[in-house]
């Protein structure tokens, strides 16, 4: 197994099964190095290897065998996404042994980076990836904010990166280095909202969103032409101003009044499960819930509760998907990491395979006359993927215009809370 | 309308639980203590980790996690603005210093909690909700109303009917005079931790049952509304600071309520000009007792 370099961050790190016992650790740890007068260079960075010289893209493994390549991973592990960053660092981890074990002229060194949420720590994190760590390709990202910020870099430094996450219309439009392993989910929602006017005979709707986030800012619009097109009077659209908020009984009381027969949940999914459950409290105990890749999570499920019966949502993506190389993800994400994987860890699974496809294609970096050249020829390979073996959809999908093409299928959340494929009434 | 003036109210109870736990050290010690929103999040993080973990009654695990965010509170002191303010650290120091203090329990936090969004037990509290003239107000509404109302009756009471309060507020209006006169200044300023991190821990216990969530960062977005409560019901009044609870929240859900909810929080802020240009001293207090 290839060793994985990470970028600590000054800001809160991760946890894996140390739990509260590290936590008091490292808490006597932070007193002691202050004490000690030991302090980062306050740009997210702390103590990491910085010796290895541009060459060592090129450089061969421990075992002489193999050529090593850095990949940069660029995810949000602390702020307000860090619930789906931990995601997905936990599957990534999984897919870059998967890959390494199965690759033979090279082997993958993942460096994983914390962009802390933040668009101006992603600029920063993605620079220095890519001028400091000289990584070959980078793989990542948590939130289409985020993207938005620091895609554009990867492009004007002529590196590949693939998008893992984010969803917000118009990425892949950025330049030719860009791709997308997920696509937005416009046509998935209108399709949604289309079937589920007609199956549950809804009249009226009302959208919550949350405002800062270029995605939602997008959804929504696209929810309320969605239900204006399928006959759905919107009776009212409320925003949430800051990914922070916890509260949103003012923005439910008013959407209640409208006594909608839906309410689209247009939140980060750590904030949809507290506002379908405060959603239930407004009076709304019958409405009937949408949303998008947001909900499609565990955590949303389990903090949201019993109020989360009746949700409905479109993924490109389902721990129900019953064929074999989804279920066998399923196993080893959960035999490792002691729990399902969700959408996020999936998308971050699926982005690194993506780009490991295109590595492989490629062969080893001294096959390539210095970095650039071999950052095209990951980018050439990129392009080219046709028929992708994935655990999206149903197995296997293709690249066009440099972003995945997918279907959907929809997932009705029954008693339980539990998913299930949604059959309707065709 | 009643809905959210209700709304308001429960918003307005967290706000004067943060708000006069802030402004307590504010006032007391002239130490803008930004930890204090970290140690809101460890008391409702304690409430859970005490009902799901340790499986205690959530009562108790409430009462317990209002200790234990108070020690913490204490430790915050001890550790990183004690020892400062003894050597004479003054401007930014302190602020600095509690900075790092509470990026400490916030790693902390997000460690224990793997960055995860928690929920208390479900069956923490029976399903019961008030209903006034259409209105619903539900049990954890009446419990963030009736908790903030006995807890700020009690630390006014403390403040001005008992000899510690006396202390606080002799501590508050000059430590070296205090100290002078015999008042153990240490041991006041220790209380005064103590007494604002069970205030903090209380408004974090009572927004993890009023929105179904407890998360290492949920403090934080009521660290820049505590300040405008502080700010605006002027340092170390409690009454000030009820009062400025309850502007912000009205001004907030109005916001909402209206349809302007993108302009919330710049209509918060932009309240707390128009206040301020009025009273730069705040609502409640007199200009001449004003510290900088």
């Amino acid at each position: 197994m290839r060793r994985q370099r990470h970028w600590e961050s000054s800001s809160p790190g991760r946890s894996r099964g140390y739990g509260k016992s590290a936590a008091l650790l490292l808490m006597v740890a932070l007193v002691g190095s202050a004490c000690s007068g030991a302090a980062s260079d306050g740009t997210g960075e702390t103590e990491q290897d910085t010796t290895q010289s541009p060459a060592s893209q090129t450089g061969e493994s421990q075992q002489g065998e193999a050529e090593t390549v850095s990949v940069g991973v660029p995810l949000s592990l602390s702020g307000p996404v860090a619930f789906a960053g931990e995601k997905m660092r936990s599957a990534m981890e999984l897919a870059f042994d998967e890959v390494n074990a199965e690759l033979d002229e090279v082997q993958l060194e993942p460096i994983f980076a914390d962009d802390q949420s933040e668009q101006t720590v992603a600029i920063d994190v993605t620079t220095r990836l890519i001028d400091r760590e000289d990584v070959a390709a980078i793989v990542g990202y948590t939130a289409s904010n985020i993207c938005q910020a620091a895609l554009p870099i990867a492009q004007e430094k002529k590196t590949p990166a693939v998008n893992s996450d984010c969803v917000v219309p118009g990425l892949t439009d950025i330049g030719e280095y860009i791709f997308s392993a997920v696509i937005p989910y416009d046509q998935f929602v209108r399709d949604m909202i289309g079937k589920l006017a007609e199956d549950l005979s809804l009249e009226t709707a009302g959208i919550i969103y949350l405002q800062e986030n270029p995605v939602f800012e997008n959804m929504q619009s696209v929810m309320a032409e969605a239900f204006e097109q399928a006959g759905v009077k919107v009776t009212g659209i409320e925003a949430v101003p800051s990914g922070d908020d916890a509260d949103f009984s003012a923005q439910l009381t008013e959407l209640a009044q409208g006594d909608p027969d839906a309410l689209a949940v247009l939140l980060l999914g750590g904030q949809s499960g507290p506002a379908i459950d405060q959603a239930r409290q407004a009076g709304m105990t019958d409405t009937v819930i949408l949303g998008e890749q947001n909900l499609n999570s565990s955590e949303v499920l389990r903090t949201a509760g019993d109020a989360a019966v009746g949700t409905y949502y479109p993924t490109h993506w389902t721990p129900l998907a019953d064929f074999e190389r989804n279920q066998a993800y399923i196993d080893a994400y959960t035999e490792r990491f002691g729990e399902k994987p969700d959408t996020f860890a999936t998308n971050g699974y699926v982005g690194v395979h993506v780009l490991a496809d295109a590595i492989a294609e490629v062969g080893p970096p001294s096959g390539y006359e210095g970095t650039q050249a071999y950052r095209d020829a990951i980018r050439d390979a990129l392009a080219s993927l046709t028929e992708i073996e994935t655990v999206f959809g149903n197995g296997t999908m293709q690249m066009e215009d440099r972003a995945v093409v997918i279907d959907s299928v929809l997932i009705e959340v029954e008693e339980g809370p539990t998913p299930t494929l949604y059959e309707g009434d065709s | 309308m009643l809905d959210q003036s209700l709304n308001a109210i429960v918003l307005a109870s967290v706000y004067a639980l943060f708000g006069l736990g802030f402004n307590l050290v504010l006032g007391a010690l002239n130490i803008l203590n930004v930890a204090h929103a970290a140690v809101f999040g460890a008391g409702a993080y304690a409430a859970y980790w005490l009902t799901t973990d340790l499986g205690l009654p959530f009562a108790l695990a409430a009462v317990l996690a209002l200790v234990i965010a108070g020690v913490l509170s204490v430790l915050v002191n001890e550790i990183a603005l004690g020892p400062l303010r003894r050597r004479g650290g003054g401007g930014l120091t302190p602020l600095i210093a509690s900075l790092g203090a509470a990026m400490i329990i916030l790693t902390a936090l997000q460690l224990a909690s793997s960055a995860r969004i928690l929920r208390l037990p479900a069956d923490s509290l029976p399903d019961f909700s008030l209903h006034i003239a259409g209105a619903r107000l539900s049990l954890e509404g009446i419990i963030a109303v009736s908790s903030s109302l006995a807890l700020v009756g009690a630390t006014y009471y403390l403040l001005h009917r008992t000899d510690l309060g006396k202390a606080i507020r002799a501590t508050e209006f000059d430590e070296n005079i205090a100290r002078m006169v015999g008042i153990p200044t240490e041991r006041v300023v220790r209380s005064t931790f103590f007494l604002s991190g069970v205030l903090a821990g209380a408004g974090g216990v009572v927004t993890a049952l009023l929105f179904n969530s407890v998360h290492f960062r949920m403090g934080e977005p009521y660290l820049l509304k505590g300040f405008v409560v502080v700010v605006l019901g002027g340092f170390g009044s409690v009454g000030g600071t009820i009062l400025a609870s309850v502007i912000l929240a009205f001004a907030e859900v109005s916001a909402v309520a209206t349809g302007i909810a993108s302009w919330r929080d710049a209509l918060a802020f932009g309240l707390l000009i128009a206040i301020l240009l009025i009273r730069p001293s705040g609502l409640f207090r007199s200009p001449d007792r004003a510290r900088a």
